[in-house]
């Protein structure tokens, strides 16, 4: 009896044998069998070791494996040997990095009579990647003008996060001691923000004259269109 | 051609008002002072032209009558220059 398999070498009878012991030879070949399905087993990686969505195996030691809980989202995989698997879940090292870029541009003729701030229309709103990162807001307040009517007349401005007024750009600007209409002037500015959240956050520009009465216009014209920028910096 | 802003301005020079575009809907009135209707908004896009010739004529003719007082007064027309008149 010599006819090995042809990828375990299970020994069984060859076709020209006289089998004369039927039982003894199952008893080898089974035994063959059994033992190559228990080398097999022990080699392999049970699917149980995985719990949820996201787990991945590691190796602990030398043939040795372990389950690691998928991380938190936007966190990726990173190499760390006080970890038991030598891998941890962690936020990406984006220092310094821009992450994403949001745009947004606003055409439309707002005009404000009253001494009360009111959207100049130019928002945009970036949904940051990580807690720990910066915005930068670069925004140009085009068509900016002022009515005739009164010589003190001028325009506040202020860049708000959400309703929190996080920088005032333009107090006094167009302000010049006459009555005199000023049309189509541009208020540029940046500002590095930390608004800690991942929640969508909403940026937008507002402005007011604060004689209460005379006209102060954005994007005075329609071919004044303003812009507003967000950079997520990673921190 | 008259912008809502321009029409607000004239029919409500005291303010009071935040307008976006040119429409009356754009209109937000922020406190009680006098404001004005959709009709007489509507119609005073026909009426600026008109009224803005009138508000120019009426400083034309202040900022002579003021000219000729100062010259009255002896000043020549390089002091009235010199004044930025």
């Amino acid at each position: 009896m010599a006819n090995p398999t042809t990828n375990y070498g299970f020994v069984l009878p060859t076709p020209s044998d006289l089998v004369t012991d039927l039982p003894a030879d199952f008893e080898v070949a089974l035994q063959g069998v059994d033992t190559q399905m228990k080398t097999n087993a022990d080699a392999a990686i049970a699917k149980s070791i995985v719990d949820a969505k996201g787990d991945i195996v590691a190796a602990t030691a030398a043939d040795t494996v372990s389950r690691l809980a998928v991380g938190a989202n936007n966190t990726v995989l990173t190499a760390d040997s006080s970890t038991a698997t030598g891998l941890k879940w962690a936020a990406p090292a984006g220092g310094g990095k821009v992450l994403q870029v949001v745009n947004a541009t606003y055409g439309t003729a707002v005009s404000n009579a009253t001494s009360t701030f009111a959207d100049t229309g130019l928002t945009a709103t970036i949904t940051p990647t990580l807690a720990t990162s910066k915005i930068l807001v670069i925004f140009n307040q085009n068509g900016v003008s002022k009515g005739t009517g009164n010589a003190s007349s001028r325009i506040d401005m202020r860049l708000m996060r959400g309703a929190t007024n996080i920088l005032s750009v333009g107090s006094y600007f167009l302000y010049d001691g006459t009555n005199v209409e000023i049309v189509g002037e541009t208020i540029s500015a940046s500002y590095l923000d930390t608004p800690n959240t991942t929640s969508a956050t909403t940026y937008k520009t507002q402005f007011m004259n604060p004689v209460n009465g005379p006209t102060v216009v954005c994007q005075a014209i329609n071919v004044h269109q303003s812009t507003i920028t967000l950079l997520e910096i990673g921190a | 051609m008259a912008t809502g802003t321009n029409v607000l301005e004239m029919l409500l020079p005291e303010g009071g008002w935040i307008l976006i575009g040119d429409d009356f809907d754009g209109i937000t009135w922020v406190d009680d002072r006098p404001r004005c209707t959709k009709t007489q908004f509507e119609a005073g896009f026909a009426q600026w032209d008109a009224w803005k010739a009138e508000q120019d004529a009426a400083l034309a003719a202040d900022k002579a009558s003021a000219t000729a007082k100062l010259e009255a007064l002896g000043l020549t027309a390089d002091d009235l220059k010199a004044l930025g008149l």
